[in-house]
């Protein structure tokens, strides 16, 4: 043992002194973990030392140093984790009796003071004193503005039967939020720390997290028939004596380090060959469309290595081509992906739990035996996990605070991916594990109308921007975390224009990856580069739980009536219009010669029906075909508009173009002054046999 | 008689209750309709103005259907009680028409005759009631609960499994098993009612109970049965539903057409349904115990029947007249 630690030690040093001569660290290397870990299979746990150099980045002297505990939330049902969730995440129940936690069996400075008597646990986001998901240990000197410090923690992670991102199954090990791991020191005026703190919040069952960028070092002992992922890029692995492998992974510049080992796994490994998967034509589109060169925009090739469990084996095209799709179209859209790995895992069947999360250079895919065609949840998870190395990986924002920077984005990045990829996708409903787009081609549909429709139920409960623990429940967490960030998103898109919005979200990247942002850096990113205030747009669409809803309520056209009663004519003569006068007109004008000479009036009344006041298109179509477009501001509850023409009106439409994707009833947008009942008819007749099949079915039972 | 030959003269008679069939689809459609009318209304209400419509006829519209999803959720508990109230409404309906029908393929013609339908609606309705009772304590106790002591099985048996493949493989047998156990209780019910009907017997349990031991007893040529008419009717869905496809429904006379092509399948769907029945009248009456078995007995075979003219005793081997009879060849 203490001959590999002088080994490791000797290949850390060798490494701090390559990083030294390499180019300048992509972000400010905050944390240094070296980190070495064991795996035992049997007791399902993990048992590791590490050594943290931190540095601080204030001005302020930090007396104290507080950590996440993340896999004591799986310790008790006491825990705010299980608390918040009852026990469940994404559909699983957690186990009983396979519990999880990480106990800090040691911490010391590197000068050898003990910290581990002044260590105790905090909540600082509930009352919770049962929650041991924070610690705090009390520095006997505090570190110095820059300065750095030294630890050195030994401790025992305990893994849970996966349920929440972490844990095992079988062999199969996915080893998540594992570490004793240092929390984010905010100086006053970070994001929105107000004097100089620590941000460590607890692990809540919504919520995901935030860390520090750095370098990572690990060295993985497991039993050496075991096939290893993890964060980084493998330097080397050497058997042991007793029949385990070590394996040390390096990477910098990133926040997380995640690792995962199962015998069963298939490794795969190819190329991402920049070269050939995006053509110069593409590149020069893109650079045109961002407003960057050509050079800006090209991108590097990276190794993808994939493992997967021999039941999914026949589906590794499918992940590669995803993957492939995900670093081509992020990596030219917002700013190439830096690292020189990234890896799949396939989580084993039953550890669903595991599924689709993302962790720096590495993250969870998720499929079945019998996935339904392309593009389905396979793709969808692959180019998702893999969107988040942009947004959470690189650019930094806090998931407890501001779940929509990360998650809405990236549903919002996720959707146009899939859509400029592969197209339409297929409603599949399976049955019993068979995915029925298999049989019959079913509905399709593109991810923009998916982001709206998940949207329509929960927008009136919380605003986009919450403490993830603190939205109304966990649905509305997700509603307004991924689709209704998605669709405020498009319909900002739609709003500024999309060359605006590329260089909008290609700015946001490069300005603030590796680095922590606010909502309101975004904020001000937009209003830079569309060069103007947006902020009635964040006001109404994403600081508020208003909705947004325009409708064309009344739309006619008649010919004028005449007059009825006594006139002057300019002679002075006094004369009356009868009942008869107006019938004889109206019989006139509905002659056919002179139809054409008679006009209506017509008008159109657009009422806005939600909270949200957004200026939206007004389109006014003619039977002539002339057309009136106008805008109407919102401003008060309705407008009226009136048209005096030898024509009538065919339909009134708002927003005709569609460009405001989070209004919630799209049938009241348009108003025809012909009734149609095609449709209804068509739709009605089909419920009808639906029913009628029902009581068929039924009769076969009596 | 072979299982093949007893199914091709059941079709042959359901083909002569022609009025039996509309009386049966009227029913259904009339039911169905009253579910449709609000649904008219209120799909009246939302898009008879609107663009969206023009573009819901072409195709269906994920949108709408969300947004209306979202939009009548609140109303979804009533539309169900009020679709539940109509299919129980069609269940009495249905417990009349049975008897009415049964009656009919049994009876010295085996032709349709009001006097002979309406009086068998009255006759067996309320025998068909406390059978549809024991009934669902059969379907309770050897569909439900099986399928739920099955699903626990399964779940218990596969919970250490790492592969999905075996736990499906062993998913699907369950569904085949109990699949396979309703359409014998299904059988068995059938069975029961043509007993109640040929028999004139007035006990449900008795009738479920020796209907039973016929269909176990004649396990090969019930099963076969009822698996021909399943199969006419898998060849109706079969026709249908790729032709529903293709169809184009954007224009008023192809929304006219898919709507009596719709009303068409429900009318095989009866034919079928009464196909069920006529064939196991004529099994029924062939291998039921207090008669011999027709290939035993071929003295009591008429070789004729013309139409309108009576046969002079009901048989156990009614046979077709020629030239109407249909080709025979499996036998089972
Ligand atoms: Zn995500």
């Amino acid at each position: 043992m203490k001959k590999t630690l002088l080994m490791i030690l000797s290949v850390w040093v060798g490494l701090l002194s390559a990083i030294s001569l390499a180019p300048a660290a992509l972000s400010q290397q905050v944390v240094q973990y070296q980190i070495a870990a064991r795996l035992d299979p049997q007791a399902k746990a993990v048992v590791g030392s590490e050594t943290l150099t931190w540095l601080n980045p204030s001005s302020d002297e930090v007396r104290e140093l507080q950590f996440h505990l993340y896999l004591n939330a799986f310790k008790n049902e006491k825990s705010t984790f299980m608390r918040e969730s009852g026990g469940q995440l994404r559909g699983d129940q957690a186990e009983e009796g396979k519990w999880g936690y990480i106990d800090v069996q040691s911490i010391k400075l590197d000068s050898g003071y003990d910290l581990k008597p002044s260590m105790k646990f905090l909540h600082p986001d509930d009352d919770n004193a049962d929650d041991q998901t924070v610690m705090v240990a009390t520095l006997p000197e505090p570190v110095r503005p820059n300065g750095t410090i030294t630890l050195k923690i030994d401790f025992y992670s305990k893994l849970p039967r996966v349920f929440a991102r972490t844990g095992y199954f079988g062999n199969f090990y996915m080893v998540g939020q594992w570490f004793p791991k240092i929390g984010v020191y905010e100086s006053s005026g970070m994001r929105y720390a107000t004097r100089g703190q620590w941000n460590c919040h607890q692990f809540h069952a919504t919520s995901e997290f935030y860390a520090d960028y750095g370098a990572y070092h690990v060295d993985l002992t497991v039993p050496s028939n075991y096939v290893v992922g993890a964060t980084g890029v493998e330097q080397g692995n050497h058997p042991n004596k007793d029949g385990t492998t070590t394996h040390t992974f390096v990477q910098e510049d990133v926040h997380d380090f995640a690792w995962t080992a199962d015998p069963t796994y298939i490794r795969m490994e190819r190329l991402f060959d920049a070269s050939r998967l995006t053509t110069a034509a593409e590149i020069s589109d893109v650079a045109r469309l961002v407003g960057r060169s050509p050079e800006d925009v090209s991108l590097q090739n990276v190794r993808m290595i994939l493992l997967i469990h021999p039941e999914h084996a026949a589906q590794a095209d499918r992940h590669f081509r995803a993957l492939e799709y995900g670093l081509k179209y992020f990596g030219l859209w917002y700013g190439r992906y830096p690292y020189p790995t990234i890896t799949v895992v396939d989580p084993a069947y039953k550890a669903g739990g595991a599924a689709g999360m993302e962790y720096p250079t590495l993250f969870t895919a998720g499929t079945g035996w019998l996935p339904s065609s392309p593009p389905s949840g396979l793709e969808e998870v692959v180019i998702h996990e893999f969107g988040h190395q942009y947004w959470y990986g690189m650019v930094g924002s806090n998931e407890f605070e501001e779940s929509w920077l990360d998650e809405g984005f990236n549903t919002y990045s996720t959707s146009q991916v899939i859509d400029t990829a592969y197209g339409p996708s297929s409603l599949s409903i399976p049955f019993m594990g068979i995915p029925f787009s298999w049989f019959i081609s079913s509905i399709k549909y593109f991810e923009d109308t998916v982001n709206r429709l998940e949207t329509l139920g929960s927008t009136r409960r919380d605003y986009i921007v919450r403490n993830a623990w603190e939205y109304y429940d966990q649905t509305s967490y997700g509603v307004n975390s991924y689709p209704r960030t998605a669709a405020t998103l498009r319909t900002l898109q739609h709003l500024v224009g999309d060359q605006t919005f590329a260089r909008i979200m290609r700015t946001y990247f490069e300005r603030w990856r590796f680095k922590h942002p606010t909502s309101n850096d975004f904020r001000a990113i937009v209003n830079e580069v569309a060069g103007r205030d947006m902020k009635w747009f964040f006001d109404q669409l994403v600081y508020s739980s208003n909705i947004l809803d325009y409708a064309v309520d009344k739309v006619s056209s008649e010919r004028p009536k005449l007059s009825l009663g006594l006139f002057d004519d300019p002679s002075g003569k006094r004369k009356e219009v009868t009942e008869d006068d107006r019938k004889k007109q109206e019989k006139e004008a509905a002659d056919s010669k002179k139809r054409n000479d008679s006009l209506f009036e017509s008008e159109v009344i657009v009422r806005r029906l939600g909270g949200v006041v957004v200026p939206v298109d007004v389109r006014v179509v003619f039977e002539n075909g002339e057309q009136f477009d106008t805008t109407f501001d919102g401003q008060y509850r309705w407008t009226r508009y009136k048209f005096l023409k030898p024509t009538k009106i065919r339909y009134a439409e708002v927003d005709p173009e569609h460009r405001l994707l989070v209004d919630v009833n799209l049938a009241n947008n348009s108003r025809t002054l012909e009734t149609h009942h095609r449709a209804v008819v068509k739709w009605t007749s089909k419920f009808m046999f639906w029913i009628q099949n029902l009581l068929m079915s039924l009769m076969a039972l009596v | 008689m072979t299982a093949w030959e007893i199914f091709c003269q059941g079709r042959y008679l359901a083909n002569r209750t022609k009025k039996l069939w509309f009386l049966l689809w009227l029913m259904n459609a009339l039911l169905a309709a009253v579910a449709a009318l609000p649904v008219f209304g209120v799909l009246n209400a939302e898009l008879k103005n609107s663009l969206m419509a023009a573009s819901l006829a072409d195709r269906f519209s994920l949108d709408f259907a969300g947004e209306f999803a979202f939009k009548y959720w609140d109303s979804l508990p009533s539309a169900l009680i009020l679709i539940a109230a109509l299919g129980m409404v069609y269940v009495v309906l249905t417990l009349l028409t049975t008897g009415g029908t049964l009656a009919v393929f049994s009876c010295t013609e085996r032709r349709f005759t009001a006097p002979v339908f309406f009086k068998g609606c009255g006759t067996y309705f309320w025998r068909f009631f406390r059978l549809l009772i024991v009934a669902a304590i059969f379907y309770g106790i050897f569909v439900v609960a099986l399928n739920g002591v099955l699903s626990s099985l399964v779940n218990k048996l596969t919970r250490p499994w790492t592969q999905q493949r075996l736990v499906l493989l062993v998913s699907w047998t369950r569904l085949l098993v109990v699949a396979f156990v309703f359409i014998v209780v299904n059988m068995v019910f059938d069975y029961a009612k043509v007993r109640l009907v040929i028999d004139e017997g007035r006990s449900a349990v008795m009738a479920a109970l020796r209907s039973i031991k016929f269909v176990f007893r004649n396990f090969k040529k019930t099963l076969a049965v009822f698996v021909f008419c399943m199969l006419l009717g898998l060849l109706f869905i079969v026709i249908y539903n790729p032709l529903e496809h293709v169809l184009p429904q954007h224009t008023r006379r192809w929304i006219i057409v898919v709507f009596v092509l719709q009303q068409l399948f429900i009318l095989a769907r009866t034919y079928v349904r009464l196909t069920f029945f006529s064939s196991e009248v004529l099994l029924y009456e062939s291998l039921r115990p207090s008669h011999a078995p027709a290939q035993e007995a071929p003295a009591a075979v008429p070789t004729t029947f013309e139409a309108g003219s009576s046969p002079s005793s009901p048989s156990a081997s009614w046979t077709p007249p020629p030239g109407e009879a249909p080709a025979i060849d499996p036998t089972i």
